[in-house]
Order: structure tokens, then C-alpha cells, then sequence
């Protein structure tokens, strides 16, 4: 028995499956219905059911075979045309279910393709310098020393609110400034250091919906946070999987 | 939670060391807790000097024993961290680099 | 994928040094496991969430290089699982709701949606296989800060 995993859906290229290969080994296909062109592949249904795939997140390597192949599958489908990727392990019975959804949510996946024509996604992490100054060292008095320890932890605690505080008013304004010139915009955590690999701290974690010609626009902005002083990591295009949302509140 | 046992049983050799990290996981968490209350005491300033100095040494010594026993158990400040998701880390981000 | 500086053709001035490497796990699975369209398929697949919401809590309890062990260190620095509290009770709410569908369809015994957000799509249910385990009614949440509203 097979099942039918579904990759993302979009407007038109109705004759150019990506090539995969998919999250199964497979070669991606395309159930057509309408204008709605969905991109799905054929997997083993003891791999891919539930309780197989409930499996599959417990192990750390399959989760990144399956994120990956399916982000590559999405990525070769977004190329040409309005793309709405899915979340991972979106699966169906067979390709009448699939094309049964396409039916029922055709208004509205028109509406997110339409809201993610022509743009794309952009990753964004701004790291900056976010050390507190090293603690002031108050001598400590011989005379009271349980005093002077509790001043000094309270200076440690207050310098790390302050460099918090810091480090988020940064981020806030720059955010601001960056999803000016974009058509959406999602704030992320910033990822731990162990992630980044970085010295510096991650105070900026967000995604941006930009317009394919108002890139130089965008990119100015990140030219200007970068003149700052902060550093900048930018990633994509993404396939617009932060903007492409249906049937959420 | 039945993987704690399972995991004990089956490495017998740091079992002294990871009983050690849990309990002292905790304690320094109470550590803590009793420490921010005790600023927010010194904040408010309703306590006379003495109380302060008393308040700070008893901390103080604590920290100390905290300190005395993590080497003990040959652990570092960053072990007795434990990655709450939601909640953030339990001794705070900057537990770890203390 | 590529990551790296904007493909702008034809600009003269030099563009700032980004960080160039391939595309990294965190950033796909970001992606993947928070975003994107949210459909049921006519399997359950969305016990995922709590699938993931069960390992989570199991790390609460296992020491750190235990969790490495299991192979689920990377879950540890999760970014959409370890957001801020903000909407916290939002989340714990909808977990709940779900939770309470989920049994709810089980002792009509159906393999329904779970979410009341997510359609129902899908034929008849043929697995009998048991659902994952028991979700932990744990204040752990799964996603990330909602998204911003986005601008006009």
C-alpha cells in the first residue's frame, strides 16, 4: 500500500513535475484540479502512515532526510510559478483526496497565492555585540562581605535585564525598519548560540515577504542595519513558507 | 517517565554523577530563587543593615558549598542548566557562563 | 537553495559581507515544522505536534547528554519550542482544545482532525493502529510567536 505525500500547491506548471527526488526516494508527481497544481509524491505507506512517521520524529537523522528532501522538493516546484509550501508530513489516502481538498480550499488557496505572487521569502539574523560590561568589581570590604556580595549580584543581575533590554530594543527596530520596505513579516526566537556557532548573540530572528523587484530596496535596508555594526546573516529566497498559511486563526 | 530508570540502569558507571546533577540541578535552582528574593528584599529596603549582612553571608556560603560540591561531582556551572523550551532555561541564559 | 547576498543584477557598489553556507537545519526546519500551509490529510498526521510536544516534556527530564544520546539533542535548542511565554496560554488553550477533539473523535472511533483549525478532509479511516501517546497536558508549546500580522 502507498500513501500520498503532499508537497506543496501552486498555480499552473501543470506538465513540469519537479524532479525529486522526493522524501521517499520517489519522483514527485502533480495532481492537477482546476488552475491548482499540487505537488505530490508516492510513499511507502509502512514508512510514512502515522504511527511510522510518530517514529520518524523521534530520530533526529530521519527528520533531517525527510525536512530536506522535502524543502528541496518545494524549492524546485516554487521556481516558476505562485508556490504554497506544506508543512512537513502532510499525507493523504490517495490522489482523490488530494484533489477533493484542492476542491473544497480553492478560494482559499487562491487568496495565499495570489498574496505570494512574485515575492519571495528572505531569512534575516542580526547578531550584534550583546556582552554586558564587565562588572564593575567593588572592593569588597572586609568588613561587610555578605553585603557586598548581594550588591554585587545585584549589579549582575541588573546589567543582564539592561543588555536584554538592549539587545530587544535593537531587534524591534530593526525589524521595523526591514518589514518597511517588505509585504510581510515574521519574527522567529533567535536561535541559541550552540545553533549559530557565533560569539556574538543572535538578536534577530525573522522572515521577510519581498517583492522580486523591491529586492534592491531590501537589500538597502540590510545594507544600512549592517553599517550599524551589526553583522547580518541573510537567507534564500525561500520558497514562502512563512507567508502561505491557510485555515490558521 | 519511564526512560529515567531505564537510563540508570543501563550506565551503571555515571550513575553517582547523574543522580549528583539532578539533585544539585535543583538545589541550585532553590539556590537562586532564594537569592533574587533576597534583592528584591534588598530592593524594596525595608531590611536593616544587619539583615542584609546575615542574608548576603548565609548566600554567600551557600555558593560556596554549591561550588565545592559541583567539583565533587566534576561538573561544570553549565551542567546543572536544563533547557525548559517554553520556559527558558532553568537557571537562566546566563547560568552557563558564570 | 543558496543563501548570500540578493541576486540584484548589475549593482556597482559592493554588497555587504553575509555569511555564506549552505542551508542549515534549523533554518529548513523552522520552516517546514512551523510554517507553511496546515492541512489534515485524511491520515492523522497532526499527532505530530504532540508527538513532538511528548519528546519535549521527556527532555525535561533527561539530562542533557542522555538527550544527545537519544539522537534528540538538536530538539533541546528548537527554536519554536522554546519562544517566550507570551502567548503561552494561547497555546496551552489550543492544546487542550486539541487534546479534547482527539479524544473526543477516539471514543467515536474515528480517526478525525484533531484541530478546529484544520479541515477535515478525507475519506474513511482505516488504521487501528493506536494514537501516540497520552499528550501531557505540560504548559510546553509547540509553535513559535504568531506570526505578525502582516502589513496591508
Amino acid at each position: 500500500m502507498s500513501l500520498v505525500w503532499l508537497y506543496a500547491v501552486r498555480l499552473g506548471g501543470a506538465d513540469r513535475p519537479p524532479a525529486g527526488p522526493g522524501v521517499d526516494g520517489e519522483s514527485p508527481r502533480l495532481v492537477v484540479e482546476g488552475p491548482l497544481v499540487a505537488v505530490v509524491g508516492t510513499v511507502r505507506e509502512e514508512e510514512f502512515d502515522e504511527a511510522a512517521l510518530a517514529r520518524a520524529m523521534e530520530d533526529l537523522a530521519r527528520i533531517e532526510r525527510l525536512a530536506r528532501a522535502h524543502h528541496a522538493v518545494i524549492v524546485e516546484a516554487a521556481a516558476a510559478e505562485p508556490t504554497a509550501p506544506l508543512r512537513l508530513a502532510t499525507v493523504y489516502r490517495d490522489d482523490e483526496a488530494v484533489a477533493r481538498m484542492l476542491r473544497e480550499r480553492a478560494v482559499e488557496f487562491g487568496a495565499v497565492l495570489e498574496r505570494v505572487r512574485d515575492r519571495r521569502e528572505w531569512g534575516v539574523k542580526v547578531y550584534v555585540d550583546a556582552k554586558p560590561e564587565a562588572p564593575v568589581e567593588a572592593p569588597a570590604s572586609s568588613d561587610r562581605p555578605g553585603t557586598s556580595y548581594l550588591l554585587r549580584r545585584r549589579a549582575d543581575r541588573d546589567r543582564g535585564a539592561q543588555a536584554r533590554e538592549r539587545a530587544r530594543a535593537v531587534a524591534d527596530r530593526l525589524d521595523e525598519g526591514l518589514a518597511q520596505v517588505a509585504a510581510g513579516s515574521h519574527r522567529m526566537k533567535p536561535q541559541d548560540a550552540r545553533l549559530s556557532g557565533r560569539e556574538q548573540e543572535m538578536v534577530l530572528n525573522a522572515t521577510y515577504l519581498v517583492d522580486t523587484d523591491g529586492e534592491d530596496e531590501f537589500r538597502a535596508a540590510l545594507a544600512a542595519v549592517e553599517a550599524e555594526g551589526a553583522t547580518v546573516e541573510l537567507t534564500g529566497p525561500w520558497p514562502p513558507f512563512s507567508f502561505a498559511t491557510l485555515g490558521e486563526s | 517517565m519511564p526512560e529515567l530508570p531505564r537510563r540508570v540502569e543501563a550506565q551503571p558507571d555515571t550513575v553517582g554523577r547523574d543522580l549528583g546533577r539532578l539533585v544539585l540541578t535543583i538545589v541550585e535552582l532553590l539556590r537562586q530563587l532564594m537569592e533574587r528574593q533576597a534583592l528584591r528584599r534588598v530592593d524594596a529596603g525595608d531590611l536593616p543593615d544587619e539583615k542584609i549582612e546575615q542574608l548576603g553571608l548565609g548566600l554567600m556560603r551557600l555558593e560556596e558549598a554549591m561550588v565545592e560540591l559541583r567539583e565533587h561531582f566534576g561538573l561544570e556551572p553549565g551542567d546543572l542548566n536544563i533547557d525548559l523550551g517554553p520556559l527558558g532555561n532553568l537557571l537562566g541564559p546566563e547560568a552557563g557562563s558564570r | 537553495m543558496t543563501t548570500g547576498g540578493l541576486p540584484v543584477p548589475g549593482r556597482t557598489a559592493r554588497p555587504p559581507e553575509h555569511r555564506q553556507e549552505s542551508t542549515n537545519l534549523a533554518d529548513i526546519l523552522e520552516r517546514v515544522l512551523d510554517k507553511g500551509i496546515v492541512i489534515a490529510g485524511d491520515i492523522r498526521v497532526n499527532l505530530l505536534d504532540i508527538e513532538l510536544l511528548t519528546i519535549k516534556i521527556r527532555l525535561l527530564v533527561a539530562s542533557v547528554d542522555k538527550a544527545r544520546e537519544m539522537g534528540i539533542d538538536w530538539w533541546e535548542h528548537d527554536p519554536s519550542l522554546s519562544s517566550g511565554q507570551r502567548d503561552l496560554n494561547e497555546e496551552n488553550r489550543r492544546l487542550r482544545q486539541r487534546i479534547g477533539d482527539l479524544e473526543a473523535a477516539r471514543t467515536r472511533g474515528e480517526l478525525g482532525d484533531g484541530s478546529a483549525s484544520e479541515a477535515e478532509v478525507g475519506s474513511e479511516p482505516e488504521s487501528e493502529e493506536e494514537s501516540g501517546p497520552e499528550p501531557e497536558p505540560e504548559p510546553v508549546r509547540r509553535r513559535s510567536a504568531r506570526s505578525r500580522e502582516e502589513r496591508g
